[in-house]
């Protein structure tokens, strides 16, 4: 009697301990598998990067019940997710999500207005660990996934860098007096060339910045639709800026040792010291992954010059990978993203059959400046997305053929209409290849009578593009 | 292409303009070259094709007379009583020739398998957009004859968007229908194969464990062929063993040369726990070796070698779960 008395004092005892450290083993198993998962989505101002990164999130959010809107996402395929929520974002600025998927889900459906400045958006998603060993240790483990949304305009500021104001003055007014840049310039150039003698350095600075940031904003305007503009805060100045635009109150200038040019050089450097390097040291490091859009489309469609433009801004954001593990920058900012994908978006307004073409583009433009030392083998990928779909395939009569063509509301009409989008080049193309009627990309409405509140956003390939960048970590 | 033969890029009128084909129409697929006619296995002698003709005509002949007999002697002798036997043998006759039918549709739906692969494959090798649309119908028809795979399709359907690559459209086929179907052809090779073993194992008598492997194999093919959307009788059964048999003989010597080692090395660690286990084990690894050549024959797409199933993880199942079942007694009376 007695001793059964002991072993049921001894079993009341040991029984809630036994559950206590099996609850702990598996809090800290779930610790363990536990990761956070930062990823940066940037591109130039119209590429789409904020539909993009609200369709991502709307599609995720759904994917627990309609496994189908993501069947490239391994997670979502092998129903392993378990749950997704929005959570609370630490940064200032939260990424206006409801805002956006309001425009998308309004009747008529409308493009939202574009951000700028630097915003997160967080996600918990909860799922299965696939692995026996992960399985042991926690039967459900999170990934909380951080969007970044930032303007891609500031990346290009990062080979200002490694530059003093005179060889960088020298190098943009050398671009600027280049066609189609020339003319856009004009103002400026006659401007920078022949400062007012008598004014105050500080008015004379003021007025050629902002002659200056005129020229940038016509040079992204159309028709040119030129893509490298440096300094890039000039058209996109963030918070930081705003409150003191003092900071942005300076032009490359001509060689001279005038009191305006000491001026525009201290202002130059105060520039990369209070904008530039606090961005890539504060934020820019902290990126796991990262989504860099290309309107590549936008770019064909202006012609060769913004073609090479949109070139060369994209190889200013690509230096950031080739200074290999062990360059100076590299250093400077400790850098840790070791996933980038770089998409051409907008895939919808062209048709199917080009997409492998429109790839291939994207690639050989990388990879005309050589290869990656900063990144490992596989940790690049060039691939198309389109947000939000909003063409439908049709086919066009020609000499009594059928011809692949897209049918959509284009921006500014009313009705829908046919657009034959013409061939993607799938060599790197020479201006020979920019003829009359050659190629041609329209903007196109919102599709209506798609319901992405309940439906999911229906894009192009976004499913690919989030395997790649964090289904890694849903082992 | 030059300029000529493209319209100029740009806007056009919707009325221009004529809706793309829905995806889901059915495929109007021809093959590219005409598909290749099996070749005769070998060469026949005429003379006995005519001696079985004309024994079957003979049969045929006097069978129809019979029948004809028996049915006016009953007229004779009452006419409720021939009417009702001449309804009778109508309805007999109009049985066994929608059976007749009913196989040798089967047995072109297996010949339909054969321009699936080859329209498969097309669309692999062209690696373009759009072009699996057709081949999914097309795979439909032929696949989706149980409300499961029906639904496994309209999930399929869900998924793949004309904006997808053909290759992208491939691998969701393989993975959403291909895969499973795998697993249920494969599920019915292990069971008929560790049935094989343990009744050859068991049988007390020599001719009785060749007639269980016979008959594992026939309703093995059957399975398999169903699980792949045919639904063979037993002539059709024949028609597609046939098949199998025929893809045998085409495998390489080295394969050959392979397996026998495998098969031989097994034979000889299953002998080495009893004679009897090591014949069981040996008739089922064959019956499963014929099993995973029925799948190859009955898949609508080639294996790759990433998805191919491996003799040598069956005949590891198999060997574990005879082991298994023979120290279950033991264990009892233990």
């Amino acid at each position: 009697m007695d001793r059964k008395t002991a072993a049921d004092r001894f079993g009341r005892w040991v029984a809630p301990v036994a559950a206590e450290a099996g609850r702990q083993f598996r809090r800290a198993g779930e610790a363990v598998l536990s990761q956070t998962i930062r990823v940066a989505v940037t591109g130039l101002a119209r590429s789409g990067k904020t539909v993009l990164t609200a369709a991502l999130v709307q599609n995720l959010l759904l994917a627990r019940e309609r496994p189908t809107l993501l069947p490239f996402f391994a997670p979502a395929h092998e129903r392993r997710l378990l749950g997704v929520e929005r959570l609370p974002t630490r940064l200032r600025t939260s990424f206006p999500f409801d805002m956006v998927m309001n425009c998308l889900s309004a009747d008529p459906p409308v493009w939202p207005p574009s951000t700028s400045g630097i915003s997160e958006l967080r996600l918990a998603i909860e799922y299965r660990p696939r692995g026996i060993g992960a399985r042991l240790l926690a039967d459900r483990a999170a990934v909380t996934f951080v969007l970044i949304d930032y303007p891609g305009e500031w990346l290009l500021d990062l080979p200002m860098l490694e530059r003093g104001y005179e060889a960088w003055s020298a190098e943009t007014l050398g671009l600027a007096r280049t066609p189609p840049r020339d003319a856009l310039a004009r103002p400026f150039l006659s401007a920078a060339e022949a400062p007012l003698a008598n004014a105050p350095a500080e008015a004379e600075a003021e007025r050629l910045s902002a002659l200056y940031t005129e020229y940038l904003r016509a040079c992204r305007a159309n028709p040119v639709n030129l893509s490298f503009v440096q300094p890039g805060r000039f058209l996109l100045p963030g918070r930081e800026a705003e409150a003191d635009p003092r900071l942005l109150r300076f032009a490359p200038l001509p060689p001279g040792s005038t009191r305006l040019h000491a001026l525009m050089a201290e202002r130059f450097e105060r520039y990369k010291r209070v904008l530039v390097e606090p961005f890539f040291r504060d934020h820019f490091r902290r990126f796991d992954r990262q989504l860099v859009l290309v309107d590549l489309l936008s770019a064909l469609d202006s012609g060769y010059e913004a073609f090479r433009d949109a070139e060369r801004a994209m190889n200013a954001v690509l230096s950031v990978y080739r200074y290999g593990r062990t360059g100076l920058i590299r250093q400077l900012f400790g850098a840790r993203i070791d996933k980038v994908l770089f998409a051409a978006t907008k895939a919808d307004h062209i048709t199917p059959n080009q997409y492998n073409n429109l790839r291939a583009l994207l690639e050989a433009m990388a990879m005309r400046e050589g290869r990656f030392p900063g990144l490992e083998e596989g940790a690049l990928a060039f691939g198309l997305v389109a947000a939000l779909k909003c063409t439908e395939p049709a086919m066009l009569r020609f000499q009594g053929r059928p011809v692949e063509a897209l049918r959509g509301v284009p921006v500014g009409a009313e009705e829908e209409q046919v657009l034959y989008p013409g061939e993607i080049p799938a060599h790197y193309p020479t201006p020979a290849d920019w003829r009359e009627g050659r190629f041609r990309f329209v903007d196109f409405l919102p599709p209506r009578r798609s319901d992405p509140l309940r439906q999911g956003v229906r894009g192009i390939y976004l499913d690919k593009a989030l395997d790649f960048l964090i289904g890694d970590r849903f082992r | 292409m030059t300029p000529e033969t493209k319209p100029k890029a740009g806007l056009y009128p919707v009325g221009q303009a004529e809706p793309a084909p829905p995806p889901k129409l059915p495929a109007t697929f021809e093959p590219a070259e005409p598909l290749p006619a099996p070749e005769p296995s070998r060469r026949r002698n005429p003379a006995w094709r005519w001696v079985v003709r004309t024994g079957a005509a003979l049969v045929l002949g006097l069978i129809v007379l019979d029948l004809g007999l028996f049915l006016e002697g009953l007229f004779d002798r009452s006419l409720a009583l021939g009417a009702a036997f001449s309804l009778l043998v109508g309805a007999a006759v109009v049985a066994i020739l929608s059976w007749i039918g009913m196989e040798i549709r089967q047995i072109r739906k297996l010949g339909a398998v054969e321009a699936i692969r080859i329209h498969a494959a097309e669309v692999l090798a062209r690696d373009g957009h759009g072009g699996a649309m057709g081949f999914l119908a097309e795979a439909r028809r032929a696949l989706a004859d149980r409300p499961a795979v029906a639904r496994r399709f309209d999930r399929l359907e869900d998924m793949v968007l004309e904006t997808m690559s053909d290759r992208d459209a491939m691998e969701l086929f393989r993975r959403e229908i291909l895969v499973p179907l795998d697993m249920e052809a494969y599920s019915a090779v292990r069971r008929a194969a560790q049935w094989t073993a343990i009744g050859v194992s068991a049988s007390p008598v020599a001719g009785l464990d060749a007639l269980i492997a016979l008959w594992r194999s026939v309703r093995m093919i059957r399975q398999i062929a169903e699980a792949y959307g045919l639904r063979p009788g037993p002539i059709a059964t024949m028609s597609l063993a046939r098949r199998v048999l025929t893809g045998v003989a085409g495998i390489s010597v080295v394969d050959v040369m392979g397996d026998m080692w495998a098969q031989h090395l097994g034979h000889r660690v299953a002998g080495l726990l009893s004679a009897k286990l090591a014949e069981g084990v040996y008739a089922a690894v064959r019956v499963a070796r014929l099993g995973l050549l029925a799948m190859g024959t009955c898949r609508p797409v080639p294996f790759t070698s990433e998805d191919e199933p491996s003799l040598s993880r069956l005949r590891t199942e198999i060997t574990g779960s005879l082991v298994r079942s023979l120290n279950r007694p033991e264990k009892a009376e233990g």
